[in-house]
């Protein structure tokens, strides 16, 4: 059995439970095993790197500090997080005064970056170690004809990323292999606005109404994302945009996990489904 | 201590190559939300090299920057814009403490309390403190919204925490003392 260490991330112990059911189910499926990294903390999001520079290296770090006392690489399924591990880990590298000041801290504590796992997005890892291939054969209904476009999201495909950037492939590609039709979609990689949601949701409302009426414009069934917060924001907040902008129908918003474990014959339920505050039963149907 | 506001943000991890820019607009272009604000990316790097320190630390525009990563993607010249916003909203967090905008300054006090206080994140919690903060009328806003989530199982009903408050504690701490000159 292949195994991994596993950062869920605050939103995976909450609003995305479904996420991490899906992905737990997905990976059981596949016969690889994920060990929790003990303890581990807030990434600090955009948040943190927005007020204080080197708390924002703190956080992430301190994931790849007890990380680095287990082996395998570290899978994310959070494109905040995956970017907020991936940074601290360049930024070790390229800047002396951000290297010695997290070394000086962790030898205070009792940490120790000897040994730092690799970082890989969830989605990555699926890709590159699982493989289409083996994906395809695990494939036991396929997602005949059920129209998606897939959002990439911003954080997962930017500098230190693994897609490319402007027009990211991977997803498209993994959801063909599940028999799914892809539609073209320009904004794969836009903004949804993350935590400006809160802070200043006229800006944000707009970034989300401009990406789900692209979807609706070329046809989708489904948005699929790999990311807690693009979900939230493209989900939950969706009814709210849809009044303010008056606009009619509506478009679930669902996670690349759980429909490879539709594909792979898992159970809705299994997979957190139901769990969508935009339901997914009718676009559902013909597969299930 | 620094001759301009330009070596200022040259001092820092990220800002080092803002004196490259051409003032092409391609950040602005790539910008998502710069259609909002009244200072975009390219003005800004304009501003910060004319030394307008204060204008640029208290404009809400650098507010507005959602960190996607666009400009720093497409840069000609490989400045990467998204850490200079970081660091301008750093400089402008320690040194204008009561921002006149509540609702940012609230969400980002709240946010940065809980992690500070338990090391882990709970929407719920978070929206709660925040509504406290600045207008406890939002929680009002939030209901309907928060009870669909409730429905679906998408709220945790305990505060989550890391078991070693201690260490997480004492390592920010060091961090932002040190975060200090
Ligand atoms: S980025 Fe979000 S999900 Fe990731 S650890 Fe931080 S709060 Fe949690
Ligand atoms: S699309 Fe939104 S939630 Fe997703 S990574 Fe980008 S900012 Fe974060
Ligand atoms: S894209 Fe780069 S060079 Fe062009 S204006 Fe922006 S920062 Fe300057
Ligand atoms: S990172 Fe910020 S400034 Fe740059 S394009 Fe995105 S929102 Fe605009």
């Amino acid at each position: 059995m292949v195994a991994y260490q596993y950062y869920p991330g605050c939103s995976l112990h909450a609003s995305a439970r479904d996420y991490d059911e899906s992905v737990r189910g997905v990976l059981g499926h596949l016969a690889i095993k994920l060990e929790e990294v003990p303890d581990w903390n807030c990434c600090g999001a955009t948040i943190t790197p927005s007020l204080n520079q080197l708390q924002s290296q703190i956080l992430p770090a301190r994931n790849l500090a007890l990380a680095a006392e287990n082996r395998g690489d570290l899978v994310v399924p959070c494109n905040a997080c995956y970017m907020s591990l991936k940074k601290v880990q360049h930024n070790m590298v390229k800047y002396k005064e951000i290297r010695e000041g997290v070394i000086d801290i962790f030898s205070q504590a009792g940490l120790s970056l000897t040994g730092m796992p690799e970082v890989r997005h969830l989605l990555e890892m699926i890709m590159e170690d699982v493989g289409l291939a083996k994906v395809k054969e695990m494939v036991t209904k396929p997602l005949k004809d059920l129209k998606i476009v897939s959002y990439s999201g911003c954080q997962l495909v930017r500098p230190l990323g693994f897609d490319d950037p402007e027009d990211p492939q991977a997803l498209d590609q993994l959801m063909e292999a599940l028999g799914a039709k892809v539609l073209p979609f320009s904004q794969k990689s836009h903004c949804c606005g993350s935590s400006l949601m809160t802070t200043q949701p006229e800006l944000a409302f707009k970034m989300v109404d401009s990406i789900l009426e692209e979807a609706k414009k070329v046809g989708a069934e489904m948005v699929v994302v790999t990311c807690p917060m693009c979900q939230l924001n493209l989900d939950a907040y969706q009814g709210q945009i849809n009044n303010k902008f008056n606009r009619t129908g509506q478009l679930p918003i669902i996670y690349f996990t759980q429909l490879m474990g539709l594909a792979m014959g898992l159970s809705k339920s299994q997979l957190g489904i139901q769990r969508g505050i935009v339901s997914s039963n009718k676009a559902l149907e013909k597969i299930v | 201590m620094f001759k301009d506001f330009t070596s200022e943000i040259m001092s820092y991890p990220g800002g080092e190559k803002i004196t490259a820019c051409m003032q092409c607009g391609t950040c602005t272009g790539s910008c998502p939300t710069s259609h909002a604000m009244q200072y975009t990316p390219r003005r800004l790097i304009s501003l910060i090299r004319a030394n307008q320190r204060d204008t640029v630390l208290q404009s809400l525009d650098i507010w507005k920057c959602a960190s996607c990563y666009s400009c720093t993607t497409r840069c000609p010249r490989g400045i990467k814009f998204t850490d200079i916003m970081y660091i301008l909203k750093n400089l402008a967090w320690k040194e204008q403490s009561k921002m006149e905008n509540k609702n940012i300054a609230g969400f980002y006090n709240a946010f940065q309390g809980l992690i500070e206080k338990r090391g882990r994140m709970n929407e719920a919690e978070l929206i709660m403190k925040y509504s406290f903060q600045t207008n406890p009328v939002k929680l009002l806003e939030f209901a309907p919204l928060g009870m669909k989530m409730l429905l679906k199982g998408r709220a945790a009903f305990s505060a989550p925490s890391v078991r070693n408050q201690v260490q997480l504690q004492k390592i920010m701490k060091l961090a932002q003392e040190r975060g200090g000159e």
